[in-house]
């Protein structure tokens, strides 16, 4: 009995955790190329929950089928942000940046209040559940956990064998010795900005998916993603999935057998711990 | 020494790092076809001279043309594209890549370099066995001398029609240095690349140079063919210490 609920704990963290990974690899990706925390990140994450919301709500849209247009939107955004917001403090210190992307948080999240209001949203239940012996896997989780890893696992393609992704690459190693590779720097910004926030909103649809959200929960994700960043370590998306499985985890362990409350305290002694061992996240390189 | 027009040029150049001015008016020509050297010590504005050559950083004043053409304000993935590529002081390798993907990044730049990548792979393969053996190993992990071949391969992936190489022997084993030198001469004979480095090495450069520049405190202080400052007095007290 004892294992079967160790098991359906273990599971459910696991789903969680990963789509946690997905949701931090937007801050991953802007952090390791333009040298930005982005503390938007929540309130993007959150942007694309209502995205994938409302598509449903008022036009009945499976969020499974709406997602091309969700990402298309989240990747639209992120270059209008660039070329409005980033480009012009590009070279600038990095607290305007912070200050940037916080002024853009609340903007963002004030928005969605007033327009949205703070009722608590979600989507119902789309798929079935069924029994794996005691554990039970829910459908829609495990559909969501499903894309996230192989989203992850296509960003790694991306990354590793195209072109661009070589580039975006040079770029994260060295932006200089990048542009005496015929590489347009700016370029590669802007559109690492559009990735970013695409992969915000695909991880706010999963988010819809799974778990209820208001504006203000934008909080509690920007927090996560920091914190699954750490961990994981910059410019490996398979680090910031182990990252976010780790926060899964962590959670649903912490809310079985403690207290929910207690569970962002968990997810940041996981990270104080990662920051005083492994300062440059568990998968890093030694350079 | 042609009678030609230089392939570069450039005119009173003034160039520093925010309120500090690192170079005072430098003209200097680069004569298509020649092996150009640019000597001085630590702090005479060569790496600076480099970086504005290659586009990394803004002059001033003055002005930069590369065949003809103004390229003063061009960004370095534009000049890359025109052949005025660099192979940058401390070889700027990308550390976490392998030899191979490093190889490949030199090939970014133009649609021409990424239609005879393969055709240039195995040209540098074949100049550089080395690179070959190790293609799969990540460049931070090799020898100051692999790196410095790595990086000139890379900057010939590129195509040059212009090669820069700022400081290519620095901190390596004097033996390594020789195979440098060699290097260049036969890029510059085989190949027919136009060549200009800044070097430390001063009698070895100006023995290979057809020409050279001397730098001083940002500016230029002498010029003439190799052979002409191997004999000038001041070059032999102050360089080669005769």
């Amino acid at each position: 009995m004892v294992w079967e609920i160790l098991a359906q704990i273990l599971l459910n963290g696991f789903f969680t955790g990963s789509i946690y990974g997905l949701m931090a690899l937007g801050l991953m990706l802007i952090w390791g190329v333009l040298r930005i925390i982005n503390i938007a990140h929540g309130a993007l994450v959150i942007l694309g929950a209502y995205a994938a919301f409302w598509l449903f709500r008022l036009y009945g849209l499976n969020p499974f089928y709406s997602l091309p247009l969700v990402l298309l939107i989240g990747f639209l955004l992120g270059l209008s942000i660039h070329y409005s917001l980033v480009k012009p403090i590009l070279k600038a210190p990095e607290l305007s940046s912070l200050l940037v992307f916080f002024g853009l948080s609340l903007v963002i999240v004030n928005l969605m209040l007033i327009y949205w209001t703070a009722n608590v949203r979600g989507l119902p239940i789309l798929y079935p559940s069924y029994n794996v012996g005691s554990v039970t896997v829910i459908g829609d989780r495990l559909l969501a956990s499903v894309t996230a890893i192989v989203t992850t696992a296509l960003l790694m393609v991306f990354l590793q064998f195209t072109h661009l992704g070589r580039s975006i690459r040079a770029t994260v190693q060295d932006d200089e010795a990048a542009s005496l590779m015929g590489v347009n720097v700016n370029r590669i910004y802007a559109i690492t900005m559009g990735i970013g926030v695409l992969l915000a909103s695909l991880g706010g649809a999963l988010i819809a998916l799974t778990t209820p959200f208001t504006p203000y929960t934008s909080d509690i994700y920007a927090l996560y993603a920091f914190a699954v960043v750490v961990i994981g370590g910059l410019g490996n998306p398979l680090g910031t999935l182990l990252g976010g499985i780790i926060i899964g985890e962590a959670e649903n362990f912490t809310v079985a057998y403690y207290s929910p409350g207690m569970a962002p305290a968990v997810a940041f002694i996981l990270l104080v711990l990662v920051l005083a061992l492994r300062p440059r996240g568990l998968l890093s390189r030694r350079r | 020494m042609t009678g030609q027009e230089p392939m570069m040029r450039v005119d009173g150049l003034e160039a520093g790092y925010g309120e500090v001015t690192v170079l005072w008016g430098v003209d200097m020509e680069i004569e298509r076809g020649a092996v150009t050297a640019i000597l001085g010590p630590n702090g005479a504005g060569k790496t600076t001279l480099m970086r504005c050559i290659s586009g990394l950083s803004r002059p001033k004043k003055g002005r930069i043309t590369f065949d003809g053409a103004d390229v003063t304000t061009l960004s370095p993935h534009h000049r890359v594209k025109l052949g005025i590529v660099l192979v940058p002081e401390g070889r700027r390798l990308f550390p976490d890549m392998t030899v191979h993907e490093n190889l490949l990044m030199g090939a970014h730049s133009s649609a021409e370099a990424r239609a005879k990548m393969y055709e240039n792979l195995e040209m540098v393969y074949n100049l550089f066995p080395v690179l070959k053996a190790r293609r799969r190993q990540l460049a931070g992990t090799m020898s100051g001398g692999e790196q410095q071949m790595l990086a000139i391969a890379r900057g010939l992936m590129a195509r040059p029609k212009l090669l820069l190489l700022d400081e290519p022997s620095a901190g390596l084993a004097p033996k390594i240095v020789l195979q440098i030198f060699d290097l260049v001469k036969l890029l510059n004979k085989e190949y027919g690349i136009t060549i200009a480095l800044t070097e430390q090495h001063v009698e070895n450069a100006l023995r290979m140079a057809d020409a050279a520049y001397v730098m001083e405190n940002g500016r230029v202080t002498l010029s003439g063919s190799g052979k002409e400052l191997l004999s000038n007095p001041k070059v032999k007290e102050s360089y080669l210490g005769l």
